[in-house]
C-alpha cells in the first residue's frame, strides 16, 4: 500500500476537523510573517520548518524551542531556511513549558485493524516502549486502564512542581483518537508526540499523519 | 452454527471414515481410543474395501449405515477428504471432524483446498472442524475421539486448542493434580469453525465454567476480538499464546507504527477483551484450577499464614510484584491473636505459625484471618508441611516404633483436620483461599493427605508462593475487570 506523510501543519489541519483539540499555531512564510505572529502568541515560540514528507524534524535541526525574544527568533528563522531541508513555510507556536511528554497514535494492525497506542513520549519512546495499546475504539473505562497500565503512570500526577495531568481530558483526547480512523479511513498511521500536559490543559504539540495514498494529486 | 457445535462436543453417535486395523494409523488410533475411552455411544468403522473390523461391522460408505450420525471423523489422506465431505452432507451428518493433513500447513497451494471445504460446510449448514486437527475429548460422555484416551472426572473447563498435543498436555496435567477435566476440542487449521466459533458455543454451555484456548493464529482479529469480550463476561477465558515472536516487522513511517508489534497489539486486545493471557502451559493449570474452584476475590488485599520466616518474605515479594497487598489486620483482630497465640509471635500479617504444636490452633487463625474485613483473600503457606516431615521418621534410628506411629497418627489426623476445616472455610465464606506448599516439590505428594484432601476437593496447593501470587492477582484482576463493566 503506498502511502503519503502529511506535514505537521496539515496534519494538524485533518486532526482538528475530526474533534481533536490542536492549540492555535501560525504558518508563516517570511521574517516579517513570522516576528508579527510571535508578537501575537506572545513569547516564548517554538518555530519549525515544515513541509509534505519531512518527518523527524527535530533530528533534521528544523526545531527551535524556547525562543525567547525577537534577536532569538529571527537567528532561528536564518538556521532552519539554511537547513537546507525543502521546506514549505514555518510554523509558529507558543511554547509550553511543561516537562511531561506524552505520546498517543494510531496504527492499522493487520489482525485487528485500528490500534491505539498511549505512552511515554519524547526521544526515548522507542527505547524504553513503556506504551500501551487497545483496540479503536474504545470506551472511558479501556482508556482509564491504559493510562494506568504505564510503569510510568505515576508521572501524571504531581510532578516537580506541575500540576497532575488533568485525566478527564487526556481521556477524552484518546477517545477522540481512537474514532479518527474510523471518521476518515484515509488514516494509515497518526502521531501525537509530543503530547505536554501544562497547568490544567493536554498540549498536543506536533502530530503526523500518515495516509493511504489514493493517487489523486 | 453455535447449536450445531454441539454435535461435534456430544455426538450420540459416530462413524470413523477411514477405520483401520493397522495400529499405526489414525483411522485405528482414534477408533481403538473411542473404544478404550468408555464412550457410550453407537460408533461405525467406515471403509470401503473391507466388511469387517475387529469384528465389528464396517460400512463401505457412510451412507449405508442405518442410523443417523451426529458426528463423522475423517482420517483419510487428503485428496479424498472432499469426496467423503459430500458422502457426509448426502447422509445428513450433522458435524464433522477433520483429521487428515496436508492441507494449508503444506503450503499455500492448498489454501485454496481449505476454503473449499469452508463454503462446503457453511453451504450445507455442517459444522468442520479441522483439518489437521487432533480430535475431540469430552470427559463428561467418556468421548476420547483423540490421539490418546482419558479417563478423568468430569470438571467445567473446556479446551479449544489450535495445537492438538496442547490438549493432551492439559489434560495430562489436569490428571496429575487431581483437577478433573471437561471438554478439548483441536481446532487444527480451523478452515471454517474458527476459535471465536468454540468460544460462541462455551459461552452458553452449562458444563463449561472457564475456558482454556491455546491460539497461534487468527484470521478475523476483530471477530475473536469481539466473541472473546461477550465471553469474558460470563466465563473467565484463559489464553496461551504460541508463536509470539514470530512477528514481522512493520514498515512504518510513526513512532507508533514503529513500537506496535504483533504480539504486543494481541496482548493488548486479550486484556481489553477481558481475556487472563497464560504465559506457559503450566500456568495455564495454575489459573484453570484456581478460577474453577474458587470464589474470585472482592479486592487485593492478602491475608497469610505462613509456616516458617523465608516463605512469608518471598510471598511478600511476590505479592508487591503481582499489584496484591498484604492486608492491613484491625485492631480487633490483632487482639484475637494475640489471646490464642504464643506472645512471641510475629504480630504481623503474614502470621508465622512454625512454632504452633497446638491442636486446631490453625483452624482458628485461619478462621479469624478469612473474616477479617480488611482481607479480600487468604493465602496459605507450608500446609501439610508436618505430615511431610513424618516420612523421614520412617528412617529414624532413635525413635522408638511405636512412638513413631503415635506421632504419625498425631499429625496425620491434625493435617486431615486442617485441610477439611479449610475446604469447610472455603465454602462458607466466600472468598478465594490460594494454598501454597514445598510438599508438592514430592514425588510422592499424594502420600500427604493434608495435600491429597486439599487438591481433589477444589483447593490447589502451588509448589511456590510466586505462583501462588500470580493466581491470585489473575483472579483479582479479573474480577476488577468485570467489576468495571458490570458494577
Amino acid at each position: 500500500m503506498k502511502t503519503i506523510a502529511l506535514s505537521e501543519y496539515r496534519s494538524k489541519e485533518l486532526l482538528r476537523n475530526l474533534g481533536i483539540e490542536i492549540p492555535e499555531e501560525l504558518f508563516v512564510k517570511t521574517e516579517e510573517e513570522c516576528l508579527k505572529g510571535a508578537e501575537k502568541l506572545g513569547y516564548p515560540v517554538v518555530l519549525k520548518g515544515t513541509g509534505e514528507g519531512i518527518a523527524h524534524k527535530t533530528e533534521k535541526g528544523l526545531v527551535k524551542v524556547k525562543i525567547m525574544n525577537e534577536n532569538e527568533l529571527i537567528r532561528a528563522y536564518r538556521e532552519i531556511v539554511g537547513s537546507g531541508e525543502k521546506i514549505e513555510g514555518m510554523l509558529l507556536q507558543r511554547f509550553i513549558p511543561g516537562k511531561r511528554e506524552f505520546i498517543a497514535g494510531i496504527v492499522r494492525d493487520p489482525q485487528f485493524g485500528p490500534v491505539i497506542m498511549f505512552g511515554l513520549g519524547g526521544i526515548f519512546t522507542e527505547i524504553l516502549k513503556d506504551v500501551s495499546f487497545r483496540i479503536a475504539p474504545i470506551e472511558k473505562v479501556d482508556a482509564e486502564e491504559m493510562i494506568s497500565e504505564l510503569r510510568s503512570a505515576k508521572l501524571l500526577d504531581a510532578f516537580r512542581g506541575e500540576k497532575p495531568v488533568n485525566k478527564e481530558k487526556l481521556i477524552s483526547l484518546l477517545i477522540r483518537l481512537s474514532e479518527a480512523p474510523f471518521k476518515d479511513e484515509r488514516i494509515v498511521e497518526v502521531d501525537l508526540n509530543p503530547i505536554i500536559p501544562w497547568e490544567n490543559e493536554i498540549y498536543i504539540v506536533d502530530a503526523l499523519v500518515v495516509l493511504r495514498d489514493e493517487g489523486k494529486n | 452454527m453455535k447449536e450445531k457445535i454441539r454435535f461435534l462436543l456430544y455426538p450420540e453417535s459416530i462413524a470413523v471414515i477411514g477405520a483401520s486395523t493397522n495400529p499405526g494409523k489414525w483411522g485405528f488410533i482414534i477408533l481403538d481410543n473411542i473404544l478404550a475411552g468408555g464412550y457410550r455411544g453407537k460408533v461405525y468403522p467406515v471403509n470401503p474395501n473391507t466388511d469387517s473390523i475387529f469384528g465389528m461391522k464396517c460400512y463401505r460408505r457412510i451412507q449405508d449405515i442405518p442410523d443417523g450420525i451426529h458426528l463423522a471423523v475423517i482420517t483419510i489422506p487428503r485428496e479424498k477428504v472432499f469426496d467423503a465431505l459430500k458422502d457426509c452432507a448426502e447422509k445428513g451428518v450433522k458435524s464433522i471432524m477433520v483429521i487428515s493433513s496436508g492441507f494449508s500447513e503444506s503450503g499455500k497451494e492448498y489454501v485454496e483446498l481449505e476454503n473449499k471445504m469452508a463454503d462446503f460446510g457453511r453451504e450445507k449448514g455442517i459444522p468442520i472442524a479441522g483439518p489437521n486437527g487432533q480430535g475431540i475429548f469430552n470427559a463428561f460422555i467418556n468421548l476420547s475421539a483423540t490421539m490418546s484416551y482419558f479417563h478423568i472426572k468430569p470438571a467445567r473447563v473446556s479446551l479449544v486448542s489450535q495445537s492438538g498435543n496442547m490438549g493432551n498436555t492439559m489434560i495430562k496435567w489436569a490428571e496429575r493434580y487431581g483437577m478433573g477435566f471437561g471438554k478439548f476440542i483441536s481446532s487444527g487449521n480451523e478452515a471454517m469453525l474458527k476459535t471465536e466459533d468454540y468460544y460462541e458455543y462455551f459461552e452458553d454451555d452449562p458444563d463449561t465454567d472457564v475456558v482454556l484456548s491455546y491460539v497461534e493464529g487468527i484470521d478475523d482479529g476483530r471477530r475473536f476480538f469481539e466473541k472473546l469480550k461477550s465471553l469474558s463476561l460470563k466465563k473467565p477465558v484463559i489464553i496461551l499464546k504460541g508463536a509470539k515472536t514470530a512477528e514481522g516487522k512493520r514498515a512504518a513511517e510513526s513512532h507508533t507504527g514503529a513500537i506496535a508489534g504483533t504480539y504486543e497489539v494481541f496482548k493488548s486486545a486479550v486484556k481489553q477483551a477481558g481475556g487472563i493471557l497464560a504465559e506457559n502451559p503450566e500456568e495455564m493449570g495454575d489459573l484453570a484450577f484456581g478460577f474453577l474452584y474458587q470464589s474470585l476475590p472482592k479486592g487485593k488485599r492478602v491475608g497469610a499464614i505462613s509456616a516458617g520466616g523465608g516463605w512469608a518474605v518471598l510471598l511478600s515479594d511476590a505479592l508487591s510484584q503481582e499489584g496484591l497487598e498484604l492486608a492491613k489486620f484491625s485492631p480487633s483482630l490483632m487482639e484475637e491473636l494475640n489471646k490464642i497465640l504464643p506472645y512471641y509471635w510475629s504480630r504481623n500479617n503474614p502470621v508465622d505459625l512454625v512454632a504452633e504444636k497446638r491442636e486446631g490452633i490453625y483452624q482458628r487463625v485461619a478462621e479469624l484471618v478469612i473474616s477479617e474485613p480488611s482481607v479480600d483473600i487468604l493465602m496459605t503457606l507450608g500446609i501439610g508441611y508436618g505430615y511431610s516431615g513424618v516420612f523421614k521418621m520412617e528412617a529414624s534410628k532413635l525413635i522408638d516404633p511405636e512412638v513413631r506411629e503415635h506421632i504419625k497418627n498425631i499429625v496425620r489426623e491434625r493435617g486431615i483436620d486442617e485441610a477439611l476445616y479449610l475446604l469447610e472455610l472455603k465454602e462458607r465464606i466466600k472468598k478465594p483461599i490460594i494454598a501454597a506448599s514445598d510438599s508438592m516439590f514430592a514425588e510422592d505428594f499424594y502420600r500427604n493427605e493434608t495435600i491429597k484432601i486439599l487438591i481433589e476437593n477444589g483447593i490447589f496447593v502451588y509448589p511456590t508462593p510466586e505462583r501462588a501470587a500470580r493466581v491470585a492477582a489473575k483472579m483479582y484482576s479479573y474480577a476488577e475487570y468485570i467489576r468495571k463493566r458490570k458494577g
